[in-house]
C-alpha cells in the first residue's frame, strides 16, 4: 500500500508460530490457538540470525518509531508500516521519586503515544499490517476503550472497514473518541468478558480479522516494543524493576519477552529485570494468582472504576503470574480511591495526566515501596499506558468549585495575593 | 436430560467437525465424561491430568462461564446450550 508501508531491506522472514503451551510449530496464518492443544500461539524468531545482523550503532539511523525494531516484530509482506507509533518518552521522575523515596525512578509515558494516546496504538499497528497481509478488508475487536480508539483511528488511516464491540458501560470519552472515526461502534449489553466471547465467535463465523482473536499472535507482539524502548532509552540497559498494569496479562508478559529477546540478540547485557504487576482491587484475578500461587486463574466479576483493566477472566493471567514470580517480582492492587489519589499525585509531581490504569500503576508502586517489595534505590520504570483525557471524569472534582473573579486586577489581587477565596459565584463543570 | 454442546472454531475437530452434539447428562463434568467414548481424546484435550478444565478453554452454560459457578459440577437442565470455545486475549 503506497505511502503507508515502507519497504526495508533487512526484513526477517524466517519466523514461526509456536504454541506456548505444548510447543507445536505452525505456519503463519490468521489463527490464535494451537491446532493440537488449543493453547495460545506466539511468534518466535531466528535469534541467532538476528544477532549476527544487528548492532546498537545501527539504531542511530533508524526512524524513531516502534518499527525501528522490525527484525523482532512479525514480518509484514507489504513492508514496514510508516505510521509513527511508539518511541514515547522515558523520563526521569525526580519529583515523584522524591515523594516515593526512589531516586532512580523513571516513567515510560505511553499517555502520549501516537495516534490515540495509549500503548494500544502499538499492538494495533502490527495487527492491521498483518490483516492486510492476510487479505482481510474488515477488521474488528472487543475493547475496554483504548483498543477501540486505536483500532478506529488506524483502520481509518488504512481505509479498512472496522467494527468495534464495546461493553455498554465504558467511559463516554472513550466511546466518543472512537465513534468520531470512520468505524462502526457496537455497544453490547454485557461485561468485557462477554463482549470478548462474542468476538471470538465472530472470528469463526465471519471472514473478519479480529485483532485480539485471530490476529492475536501478531497483535500482542507490538507490546514488546515498550520493553525494547525502555532498554534502549536507558542506554541499552534493562531496568532493575518495572511496574506494569495488568488487564488480560499480555502487556506484562510481552515486556518480559522483549527484555529477554534483547539479551538473546546481544543488544542488552544479560541480566534479569524484576517484573511487578498492578491491578485494581475490584478486578484483581492475576494479583490473586501471584499471591496464592494457584494453578489457574479464578475469574472475577469486575467491580471498579478502572474500566480499561476490567477483565475478569484474563487469558494471559497464568503466564503473567509465572513471569512475575519467575522474575522475583510481585503484584498488588489498589482501591478506586487510591487510583484517583495516584492520578493527581502523578499530575502534580510530573505533569503527566494519566487515565485510571496509570493511577493503578502509580498507586501500586507506592504500595509496593511501603511494603518493602520494591527496592527504593534500584533503577525502576513504571509504565503509564494511557492518557487522562480518556477518563477525565474520575478527577472532575478537582475543578468542581473554582473561584470566579471580575476581570479587574483588584479582584485578582484580592483573591491571589491576599490568599483569600473571593467567590463571587461558583463555576461547576 | 438432553443438552446441546456447541464447539466453536478449531474445537470442532474434537467432535468430528460437528457444530452441535446432543448429550445426556446432569452436570457439565458428566457430559464430558459421557462424550469420551463417542469422541476419543476429548477428555485429554479439554481437561488437565488433575481433571480441571484447561486454562485456555472456556465453557459456557447458556451465557454463563462455568468458572463463575460450580465449574464442572455445574448442573444442566433440559434444553440448556453449552458452548465450548478457546480463551482469548483482552484489550
Amino acid at each position: 500500500m503506497e505511502g503507508v508501508f515502507l519497504i526495508m531491506e533487512s526484513q526477517v522472514m524466517n519466523q514461526i508460530l509456536e504454541c506456548t503451551s505444548c510447543g507445536i510449530v505452525t505456519e503463519y496464518k490468521p489463527e490464535t490457538v494451537c491446532p493440537e492443544c488449543f493453547g495460545p500461539l506466539e511468534v518466535t524468531y531466528d535469534y541467532e540470525s538476528i544477532r549476527g545482523r544487528l548492532s546498537r550503532e545501527a539504531f542511530a539511523a533508524r526512524p524513531t518509531t516502534m518499527w525501528r525494531y522490525h527484525e523482532l516484530l512479525p514480518a509484514i509482506d507489504g513492508g514496514v508500516p510508516e505510521t509513527p507509533v511508539g518511541w514515547t518518552p522515558l523520563i526521569k521522575a525526580r519529583r515523584l521519586g522524591q515523594v516515593l523515596g526512589m531516586p532512580n525512578l523513571y516513567i515510560k509515558n505511553d499517555a502520549v503515544n501516537f495516534p490515540t494516546l495509549s500503548f494500544k496504538d502499538r499492538v494495533v499497528t502490527v495487527a492491521l499490517a498483518k490483516a492486510i497481509d492476510f487479505g482481510f478488508d474488515t477488521v474488528a475487536c472487543a475493547s475496554t476503550g483504548n483498543l477501540a480508539n486505536a483500532m478506529a483511528a488506524q483502520a481509518s488511516m488504512l481505509n479498512l472497514s472496522s467494527v468495534i464491540l464495546i461493553p455498554q458501560d465504558l467511559e463516554h470519552q472513550k466511546i466518543t473518541a472512537t465513534a468520531c472515526y470512520d468505524t462502526r461502534v457496537v455497544k453490547v449489553n454485557g461485561t468485557y468478558d462477554e463482549v470478548n466471547r462474542l468476538c471470538s465467535e465472530l472470528a469463526y463465523r465471519e471472514e473478519i480479522g479480529i485483532v485480539n482473536v485471530n490476529l492475536r499472535p501478531y497483535y500482542s507482539e507490538g507490546s514488546k516494543t515498550v520493553g525494547f524502548e525502555i532498554a534502549e532509552q536507558l542506554g541499552w540497559r534493562l531496568p532493575d524493576q518495572v511496574v506494569v498494569p495488568m488487564a488480560g496479562g499480555s502487556l506484562i508478559s510481552k515486556i518480559d519477552k522483549g527484555f529477554k529477546e534483547l539479551v538473546k540478540v546481544g543488544l542488552a547485557e544479560d541480566k534479569s529485570a524484576r517484573i511487578y504487576g498492578a491491578q485494581a482491587s475490584g478486578c484483581a484475578p492475576i494479583t490473586d494468582l501471584v499471591k496464592t500461587g494457584a494453578k489457574q486463574v479464578t475469574p472475577v466479576k469486575p467491580d471498579t472504576l478502572v474500566k480499561s483493566l476490567s477483565i475478569g477472566a484474563p487469558a494471559d493471567g497464568l503466564r503473567a503470574s509465572r513471569v512475575i514470580n519467575g522474575s522475583g517480582g510481585w503484584a498488588e492492587d489498589v482501591s478506586d480511591e487510591e487510583v484517583v489519589e495516584s492520578i493527581t499525585l502523578l499530575a502534580e509531581t510530573e505533569g503527566i495526566f494519566t487515565e485510571a490504569a496509570g493511577g493503578v500503576t502509580v498507586g501500586v508502586t507506592r504500595k509496593l515501596v511501603e511494603q518493602g517489595k520494591l527496592n527504593r534505590d534500584a533503577v525502576t520504570v513504571i509504565c503509564i499506558t494511557g492518557n487522562g483525557l480518556k477518563t477525565a471524569d474520575l478527577v472532575k472534582h478537582r475543578a468542581a468549585e473554582l473561584p470566579l473573579i471580575e476581570p479587574k486586577y483588584s479582584s485578582y489581587s484580592e483573591l491571589v495575593n491576599n490568599n483569600e477565596e473571593v467567590r463571587i459565584s461558583v463555576g461547576t463543570i | 436430560m438432553s443438552v446441546q454442546f456447541e464447539f466453536l472454531g478449531p474445537l470442532k475437530q474434537l467432535v468430528n467437525g460437528q457444530d452441535i452434539v446432543e448429550i445426556q447428562a446432569a452436570t457439565v463434568g458428566e457430559a464430558l465424561d459421557n462424550m469420551k467414548d463417542l469422541y476419543p481424546g476429548i477428555s485429554r484435550r479439554l481437561l488437565s491430568d488433575e481433571g480441571l478444565l484447561h486454562q485456555h478453554i472456556n465453557l459456557f452454560v447458556n451465557e454463563d462461564d462455568i468458572r463463575y459457578g460450580n465449574d464442572l459440577e455445574t448442573r444442566l437442565s433440559a434444553g440448556d446450550k453449552v458452548t465450548v470455545i478457546s480463551a482469548i486475549a483482552g484489550g
